[in-house]
């Protein structure tokens, strides 16, 4: 069944390019954290990013909005460059914070540790951006919130606040609260690796849903099951390159990389 | 016990008591906010910022309030020319203006490390939430370092204003007639020493646990999303 769904993304060849990376370089200190990069996503894509920790997946993903910045390289997100340069002596620089501030608001992100905002209500985190950033009216804020807070089974928790919730309710909030920007693409940074066992499985379900949907998703994650079912695409990251990538069915089968059969059947 | 001389001058412990608080109120006021852009240069990396602010807080931490008040009000007057020409005499040769300029950057001084701790204190990973949504600098201040800052630092700020509240008495030896001040002419015209500073004593007593009641319901209120939490 979902094999079907992946050939049919794959199959669908003139899809709008949302995503383009190319020559992305990163180190800490003297440790190559991300050893030039290149990827490409269309609208539409699920990739699942898939590694052993400190493989450089995390930053990469860090890197596609600029929390994290690169030491080299190029990001185009939804068809527009990031700003950023890089000079000699300061090494990165923003060049131009509002467009910077403007691509954000299109990329939402999701985190290992959900990273709501503790003193304010679930209400409160979801509107905040929309309201703030794009300028949406408070009545139009609200009513996206309560679909999306719907969507995701919390609409009764609308007036807690994050401390008072679950972890799986929480990071199913924080996938709320990216989804209330209406991003063009999401980008998932370990999302359930916090999580206890029995919590994972209601937020990979409001995963898959929003896959099913045809968003556009970037996935770091260590559950081979999502990547191996619900993704498209698979990266294989080592040692900051991408060793290898392709549907589902390349990674998993017989024709990966040994390092990569080697992982996913650890 | 000469509770009479006491009665007597209750009038004038009423306006001692507005002078307290006028003095306490004012400079915490201003002070409040003013901590705001040193705590912000404290943690700036221009290096003009950092060291000026860092200097400044190093100073009036570092010295008795006594020495600053002494420094603004006599030392005024050894500039009494220089300040003639730009305007400001007017104001240093007034003991309540040396008073709350004192207490005001004094204050500001032990403020803006409460606020840099706090500051300090917000988990990265939250402000980098609010990077990833697109937030200004200003918005991510003003939404969520600002708040949890204030949320964090309010048990410390608390014990802050009842210093202050305290501190404030030391301005009676450049002639204001604050609680203390009243109390002193008191005692001395009457010689009830025993009783004007007791009562004195009691009115700084009343100041500071009435803003501790007030206090604890800002902190209720500031920390209302820590109620009925798991961890």
């Amino acid at each position: 069944m979902s094999s079907i769904i992946n050939d049919e993304r794959k199959s669908n060849a003139d899809r709008q390019e949302q995503l383009r990376v190319s020559g992305l370089y990163k180190s800490y200190g003297d440790t190559p954290v991300l050893h030039g990069v290149n990827v490409s996503a269309c609208a539409g894509d699920v990739i699942s990013v898939i590694g052993s920790s400190g493989s450089g997946k995390s930053t990469f993903l860090r890197c596609l909005n600029l929390i994290e910045t690169p030491e080299a390289g190029e990001i185009f997100m939804s068809g527009e460059k990031l700003p950023i340069s890089y000079d000699h002596k300061r090494g990165a620089v923003i060049t131009n914070k509002n467009k910077l501030q403007q691509i954000r608001s299109k990329v939402g992100m999701v985190f290992q540790d959900f990273n709501l905002w503790p003193h304010k209500t679930i209400y409160e985190n979801l509107v905040l951006a929309p309201i703030k950033v794009k300028g949406v009216k408070k009545e139009v804020a609200y009513a996206s919130a309560d679909h999306y807070l719907n969507k995701t089974g919390l609409y009764e928790k609308k007036d807690a606040y994050p401390g008072q919730m679950s972890g799986g309710q929480q990071q199913r909030a924080a996938i709320a609260r990216a989804l209330c920007m209406e991003p063009e693409i999401i980008l998932f940074d370990e999302p359930t690796s916090s999580l206890d066992p029995e919590l994972v499985g209601e937020v990979l379900l409001v995963m898959k849903a929003l896959a099913d949907e045809g968003r556009t998703m970037i996935v770091v994650t260590h559950e081979m099951a999502f990547a191996r079912e619900v993704s498209n695409r698979v990266l294989f990251f080592r040692n900051g390159v991408i060793e290898d990538q392709g549907p589902p069915s390349h990674i998993f089968g017989e024709n990966a990389s040994d390092a990569c059969t080697k992982f996913v059947n650890a | 016990m000469n509770i009479n001389a006491i009665i007597e001058g209750l009038p004038r412990f009423i306006d001692g008591v507005i002078i307290t608080v006028t003095y306490a109120g004012g400079s915490l006021l201003i002070g409040f906010f003013m901590a705001i852009p040193v705590a912000l240069m404290r943690s700036s990396r221009n290096r003009f910022f950092y060291w000026f602010s860092t200097g400044y807080v190093t100073f009036f931490r570092g010295t008795p309030l006594l020495a600053q008040l002494f420094l603004v009000y006599y030392g005024a007057g050894q500039f009494h020319h220089e300040l003639d020409v730009i305007g400001l005499w007017d104001f240093f040769r007034e003991p309540w203006f040396c008073a709350i300029f004192t207490l005001t950057l004094n204050t500001t001084a032990y403020t803006s490390e409460i606020w840099r701790g706090g500051l300090q204190a917000i988990p990265k990973a939250e402000i980098e939430a609010a990077r990833a949504c697109g937030l200004s600098d200003f918005q991510l201040l003003r939404h969520i370092m600002f708040p949890r800052a204030l949320g964090i630092g309010w048990p410390a700020y608390t014990n802050e204003v009842v210093y202050q509240i305290q501190a404030t008495s030391l301005v009676s030896v450049i002639s204001v007639m604050d609680i203390t001040g009243v109390a002193r002419s008191i005692a001395s015209r009457d010689f009830v020493y025993y009783e004007a500073f007791l009562f004195a004593a009691a009115l700084y007593l009343l100041l500071v646990y009435g803003f501790i009641a007030f206090s604890r319901l800002v902190e209720k209120k500031l920390h209302r999303h820590l109620k009925d939490t798991t961890t």
